[in-house]
């Protein structure tokens, strides 16, 4: 009976996605002209769309993001994900980030609580904050925070206790320069998105990090290219 | 460097006054130009002299051709009886038969009258005969015209001759004219080109002089500037064109540098180690990019 109950709620959230979040939703440009913030927020719900996506046969819920490069603005891309996750979504979506006093964290909360009607104050319970009805934010660190197994255990009791409190998890996870601890908390959660940058990420590098999550057994459910140079003009790009 | 300077003034004085007394330029020039001419003359006059023997001999031909040849010939003979007078004799003859046929009827044969009538018939009757046999005879003529082609081209090949013979003489005083006057260029132009002569020796004897000045020149100026051994092998001279075309030079730099700009754009662009654009991920690793993301500060939201 549970089990039915189980597929009945994920069929109406797959319905509520497919509803809130269709398929020209992320292609707005094409009859706009260019503009790059329009272009990053229909990249980021086509992302949100291809990997949250239900029709997958094995759907993802609780996803890692880990940046090849240490300049990358993994955090910006967790929230504006997460964002876009609660905006498609009825079920509850939860960000953790590992950069509490990050001004740029901070002006992005500021932006979605003022933007969303749903929410009048920013409530906070525990660690956790409330950015929306159906969107929660915690600025704590999935890993690294104790040695060996201790560690190993704590992160496994922190991603069991996000499943039983939240249907879905943008997770900023550790770097590739951490391999082991990326491989465990991607065979954890349902699958990493790499973040690389452009002009930065060397092939090789990339090519290690994928064999190595290929051997941990680790699912990679794709790739973001950040930083992306367009070295046409944008007037011109808008006219093409 | 004086003496060659006046020496050479001297010369070319002598070749000016020679110049003007003998109202030539160019001596041996006007010399050839005046064997020529005697040249042509010569030639001219060997041809007036063969055209007057052959004149001559046509003269003589005509002459003996037109004493050959008569003046008149015959074009037309025509014989016939006179009519009138016959008819006469014969109106004649008609009236003395009647008479003797009158008298007849008044007088014997014998009488007188009559027989001298008879006598008169037999008389016209021998008249009549005599008259038939001899015919009157005409004859046309014209002038002969071999007779008169010979007379016109004697004439005219008298005239010619006297005026051939005119020209022969007129020929033979321009030819000795021109032999006088080109031997006298002859020896004009023997005395010009010594002349000549004197002025280029005494030039280049002036030149020697400069040059060799001017070297002295040279080198007290490089002695005064502490530089010895030093000889101008050869004047330096200033190319009218430069050795290379600048526009050649120019189109083959622009091909060069666009060349090369180019191949260095493409050897970056394949040595680049990182990745770029979407595509490059999914041929490198194998999977698609499924967001690519323009600079950080458009995240920001600005």
């Amino acid at each position: 009976m549970g089990t039915n109950a189980a597929v009945l709620d994920r069929q109406e959230e797959c319905t509520q996605f497919e509803t809130h979040f269709p398929v020209h939703a992320a292609m707005p440009t094409s009859v706009l002209a260019w503009d790059p913030s329009r272009f990053a927020e229909d990249q980021i719900r086509a992302l949100v769309r291809q990997v949250f996506s239900q029709d997958s046969p094995k759907p993802a819920r609780h996803v890692v993001f880990s940046a090849m490069q240490t300049g990358t603005d993994l955090a910006s891309i967790c929230m504006l994900a997460g964002e876009a996750l609660s905006n498609y979504v009825s079920g509850s979506v939860c960000v953790i980030t590992d950069e509490p006093g990050s001004s740029l964290t901070d002006k992005h909360f500021s932006q979605i609580a003022s933007a969303r009607d749903d929410v009048r104050d920013m409530e906070v319970l525990g660690k956790w904050r409330r950015l929306a009805n159906n969107l929660w934010h915690t600025p704590d660190a999935v890993c690294g925070q104790a040695p060996g197994a201790a560690s190993a255990l704590l992160l496994r009791a922190k991603l069991t206790e996000l499943r039983q409190n939240f249907d879905y998890a943008v997770i900023q996870g550790p770097s590739p320069a951490q391999p082991s601890e990326l491989s465990h908390v991607g065979h954890l959660c349902d699958g990493i998105v790499l973040v690389l940058e452009a002009h930065v990420t060397r092939r090789i590098a990339a090519q290690r990090i994928k064999e190595k999550l290929h051997r941990a057994d680790a699912r990679l459910l794709g790739i973001i290219l950040n930083s992306r140079e367009f070295p046409v003009p944008s007037r011109l790009y808008g006219k093409l | 460097m004086l003496q060659s300077r006046g020496a050479l003034e001297q010369a070319e004085f002598q070749l000016m006054a020679f110049t003007h007394g003998e109202g030539v330029v160019s001596a041996g020039l006007e010399r050839d130009i005046a064997l020529q001419k005697a040249s042509n003359s010569d030639s001219n006059q060997r041809e007036t002299l063969l055209s007057v023997v052959q004149m001559s001999e046509r003269v003589a031909a005509l002459k003996s051709k037109i004493g050959t040849l008569p003046e008149r010939t015959t074009t037309q003979i025509r014989s016939s009886d006179n009519p009138l007078l016959l008819e006469k004799m014969k109106s004649t003859l008609l009236d003395l038969q009647l008479k003797r046929t009158n008298l007849l009827a008044k007088f014997q044969p014998s009488y007188r009258t009559v027989q001298e009538v008879d006598e008169q018939i037999a008389k016209t009757k021998a008249s009549i005969a005599s008259e038939a046999g001899d015919p009157v005879r005409e004859q046309f003529t014209e002038l002969d015209p071999n007779h008169e082609w010979v007379k016109a081209e004697l004439m005219k090949s008298q005239v010619e001759l006297a005026a051939l013979q005119a020209r022969v003489i007129a020929n033979g005083s321009v030819l000795t004219s021109y032999r006088k006057e080109a031997k006298r260029l002859g020896d004009s132009a023997i005395q010009q080109e010594e002349l000549l002569r004197n002025v280029k020796a005494a030039e280049e004897k002036y030149l020697l002089y400069v040059n060799k000045r001017e070297e002295a020149r040279i080198g007290d100026a490089l002695d005064e500037g502490g530089i010895l051994n030093v000889a101008v092998v050869q004047k330096p001279k200033v190319p009218a064109l430069p050795q290379h075309s600048t526009l050649a030079f120019g189109l083959i730099g622009m091909v060069f540098a666009t060349v090369l700009s180019t191949g260095l754009g493409f050897t970056a662009d394949y040595l680049d180690p990182t990745f770029r654009t979407p595509d490059e991920i999914t041929a490198h690793l194998g999977f698609s990019v499924i967001a690519s993301l323009p600079a950080a500060t458009v995240l920001a939201g600005e």
